[in-house]
């Protein structure tokens, strides 16, 4: 598997010459112009090398350096510049920079460096990539395996890949998809993923809604100016009846070759008024089956808030507060977390997170009464409702054989109060 | 010429062995050589100064150091040219350029050549120090790395196995670090006396092992007979003495193959086979045995799976097989091998391959029944395919043919992978550091590892 190159550089055209250059010689390539979109973009990829001017404003290249190393300190990284003084070169050779090089830039050296880091992709996965399956029907059995990782989305939990997996699929052979969308739910973050995916690079969603959409129609739609604005464009349901009127519009427009997309935002509550969608309907899952991306949006935005009001020591979390986040179920699911990460930290002094400034929306933790050994054994008997919620969608009978099986007390009707059925599974 | 002095202090910088960390200094100058060494004994490191670069590659070559610190300017060799030297033979040592003047554009040389730091004088004592307790601390996290992240290992391997571990290896790819410890154990073994135990989960490929084994030997007199418990008899046993007699053999190795499920008499036989005893004295070439079983022999002979005298014998020598799903990085290449066994077999035009997905299936797996279920997988998965892409569901649709998944196994499952996801959701928020997590939990980092790379 090719590896990835992230390009940083503040002049547009000069990153966008190498990425230009790079992807010429069939590099993967991603680019920033701003050193904090950088490292969050380091947060979330896997790189197998970074490239960064060094003169640059805010955040110089030894900063940006100094930032990623602390995130991957072996990660290779060439920094490209003009002319460097001789302290600047002792200053970045001291933070273990991988190499240096001078604009203006000798290309073959250059490439010949990039090939020590990273594995241009062959001609197989280049066509893998851009394979879509041919019709609809065979795109169930085959689903095209999705280009890249996610950058904005979270898909870490086997729940939240399955989903964006799907959602790249519908879109690859079609120009509609329905989600259906628990409340405050990371549906933008996903669909920046998918906009990208189809070659919008981080071009706008524009939002609409569906009198809207109807009044512009389909052939108003692809008359707009997409110089800055993606092709992909949300439309948000905000009543069951809208669902059948999506319908209808998506079936007098199913043909178009524009590269238009139309993701239907469906809330969760009007599903049970979907009819006839079986393959564009998928559901974007609750934060409470999607523990590791809870865990790792909660970092990025500790990242990101602590950055902003100066506090980086807020970007740490207790104990109490990996154990509270564990535990709680985040109802409104990404909305909430953000909101109550980004509140504590205004609220806490610059230390790492910690209960105290969350205010009462961790007051039932169990964090104190509880010792270290048993948190695992705690946090896998609230989650062990949900596993026997899902066995139960994928078992004929439904939820009986599996109490029987199980052998679950009957007389229990409560999930909830079922204790932990295999108990070893939960020491360590 | 001055010679090389080590002085030791009470208090000294410790690695994880308990020892102090140690600098080689490089300056010709003898005033500022010695300012450095004052400088980093009194910073507790056990420092080795030489004046003499041609001197320093040797000593560098035949000893080990935690770092380097050089000078730039010297008579007989740059700094710069000790360095690529150096790092010729052991790039993974950290080494510190400290000089008058640099051109910028042999800084940019230096750091090309992976330098660790550069300083330039009147030297700046607080971050030097600074700069070479973080280099060592990078290598000595780098180092610990490789041991236990396949991913980072990859960085220091060579391409073949063998030529890693010196010798040929076909059972493993060792591209794990649980399969190359084996392979190298395994190895240091090969000249056992009497008795060798492998000890290894259900399906684990004894047989390839042991082939590997009967190649560390160069001397072609060197005879190999495998028993199971349905070829293991006095009899069978008899023929094979006199096949290796009739060959001239200078020595037999018998493997027996799941010791523990043989029949009373098949393990009285076992027993006495190595010391050659009764009827198989007589013969004037060594008997040796490796006893392959699939359990620790404590709790076999708590089971009273072996008596007394197996147990004392086989526990003479014990090597562990590693399981393999303990040896991830290692599933995909043995997959693919059998796949072109297994495409050679049902006479398909094409081999097969593997997508992500399945590469990931395999990665991530469990493997239960170890090499007989991945080949189990890959056989029925090929004849599935018929010369196209592997995809997982091929390799699951393979799975529902091979296991009646119960709904218990299936709640299990669930459970393990939702415990893996609590763990590593734990270590994200501990900023990706198991060994704060480990606390959480009230567990140890190991332990933590071993359930998120289940």
């Amino acid at each position: 598997m090719s590896g990835r190159i992230l390009v940083l550089d503040d002049e547009e055209n000069y990153a966008e010459m190498l990425r230009d250059l790079l992807l010429e010689n069939n590099y993967r390539v991603d680019t920033a112009t701003r050193p904090e979109q950088a490292i969050m973009q380091l947060e979330e990829i896997p790189y197998d090398l970074v490239i960064a001017d060094y003169k640059m404003p805010v955040m110089d290249g030894a900063g940006f350096l100094k930032r990623s190393r602390e995130l991957y300190p072996n990660l290779p990284f060439i920094l490209v510049s003009g002319l460097m003084n001789t302290p600047e070169l002792v200053k970045v050779a001291n933070m273990s920079v991988t190499l240096v090089l001078e604009k203006p830039l000798d290309t073959e050296l250059f490439l010949e460096s990039v090939a020590r880091f990273s594995k241009p992709s062959t001609q197989e996965e280049r066509v893998k990539a851009l394979e879509v399956p041919e019709s609809l029907t065979d795109a169930k059995e085959e689903t095209p395996a999705m280009p890249h990782l996610p950058r904005f989305f979270s898909g870490g939990s086997k729940a939240s890949t399955a989903f964006l997996e799907k959602a790249w699929s519908v879109l690859s052979s079609g120009s509609f998809l329905y989600v259906g969308s628990p409340k405050g739910g990371d549906l933008d973050l996903a669909l920046k993923d998918l906009s990208e995916w189809f070659g919008n690079e981080d071009k706008p969603i524009k939002q609409y809604t569906l009198p809207a959409i109807q009044e512009l129609g389909m052939a108003g739609l692809i008359e707009q100016d997409f110089s800055e604005m993606s092709r992909l464009a949300l439309v948000r349901l905000s009543n069951a009846t809208q669902i059948a009127e999506a319908q209808d519009f998506a079936a007098a427009t199913q043909d178009n070759d524009s590269g238009i997309k139309i993701v239907f935002e469906i809330p969760c509550a009007y599903l049970k008024n979907v009819k006839g969608l079986e393959r564009e309907l998928v559901q974007l899952p609750d934060f409470i089956i999607r523990k590791m991306d809870t865990a790792r949006y909660a970092r990025r935005i500790a990242r990101v808030t602590a950055e902003r009001l100066s506090k980086t020591n807020c970007a740490e979390f207790t104990s109490e507060v990996v154990f509270a986040i564990l535990e709680y179920p985040w109802p409104r699911n990404y909305s909430e977390l953000q909101s109550a990460i980004q509140s504590a930290i205004s609220e806490s002094e610059d230390t790492p997170l910690a209960l105290a400034s969350f205010g009462k929306l961790f007051a039932r933790s169990r964090f104190e009464t509880m010792i270290p050994n048993d948190r695992l054994k705690y946090l896998l008997t609230k989650a062990q409702p949900h596993i026997l919620a899902q066995m139960a969608t994928n078992e004929a009978g439904g939820l009986d054989p599996i109490i029987k099986e199980l052998n679950i007390d009957s007389g229990i009707t409560d999930l909830e109060s079922i204790p932990l059925l295999k108990p070893e599974i939960g020491e360590i | 010429m001055k010679s090389t002095r080590r002085k030791r202090k009470q208090r000294k910088k410790r690695n994880s062995y308990g020892m102090a960390y140690t600098v080689l200094i490089l300056d010709d100058d003898e005033d500022f050589n010695s300012l450095l060494t004052d400088i980093f004994e009194q910073a507790d490191y056990v420092v080795a100064s030489l004046t003499d670069p041609i001197e320093a590659v040797e000593v560098f070559t035949h000893t080990d150091y935690d770092l380097v610190v050089t000078d730039h300017k010297m008579p007989e060799m740059t700094g710069a040219e000790f360095m690529r030297t150096i790092k010729g033979i052991k790039p993974e040592v950290p080494v510190v350029m400290v000089s008058g003047y640099l051109e910028n554009d042999m800084i940019r040389e230096l750091i090309r050549d992976g330098v660790g730091g550069v300083f330039l004088k009147p030297l700046n004592i607080f971050s030097l120090l600074e700069r070479t307790s973080e280099l060592i601390e990078e290598a000595v996290k780098l180092k610990a790395a490789a041991k236990t992240n396949p991913d980072v290992s990859k960085a220091f391997e060579m391409d073949s196995p063998d030529a890693k571990l010196g010798f040929r290896f076909r059972s493993f790819p060792c591209k794990s670090s649980a399969s190359s410890d084996f392979a190298e154990r395994l190895h240091s073994f090969r000249n056992f006396k009497l008795a060798l135990t492998l000890i290894g989960g259900p399906g684990t490929h004894y047989r390839q092992i042991c082939e590997d084994l009967a190649g560390f030997y160069e001397d072609t007199a060197d005879r190999f007979a495998y028993f199971s418990r349905d070829s293991f008899d006095e009899s069978k046993l008899r023929a094979a003495l006199e096949t290796a007699k009739a060959d001239d053999a200078s020595r037999l190795t018998c493997v027996l193959l799941s010791v523990e499920d043989m029949s009373p008499e098949q393990k009285q036989l076992a027993a006495i086979l190595p010391k050659a005893e009764g009827p198989f004295s007589g013969y004037a070439y060594d008997i040796r045995v490796i006893y392959c079983v699939s359990g620790d022999l404590d709790d076999l002979y708590d089971e009273e799976l072996i008596d007394e005298h197996l147990y004392i014998l086989m526990g003479t020598a014990e090597v562990r097989v590693p399981r393999l799903k303990d040896c991830s990085s290692d599933i995909v290449l043995m997959a693919q091998q059998l796949v072109v066994q297994a495409a050679q077999k049902v006479g398909s035009q094409n081999t097969p391959r593997f997508d992500k997905s399945a590469r990931e299936f395999l990665r991530n797996y469990d493997w239960p029944t170890n090499y007989a279920g991945l080949t189990e997988r890959v056989d029925s998965a090929v004849a599935a395919t018929q010369g196209g892409v592997i995809s997982i569901d091929v390799l699951r649709t393979a799975e529902k043919e091979l296991v009646e998944e119960t709904i218990s196994s299936r709640y299990e499952v669930l459970l393990k992978d939702a415990r893996k996801e609590l763990v590593n959701s734990a270590i994200i928020m501990f900023g990706d550091d198991a060994s704060k997590a480990a606390p959480f939990f009230g567990a140890d980092t190991a332990s933590i590892n071993s359930i998120i790379n289940k």
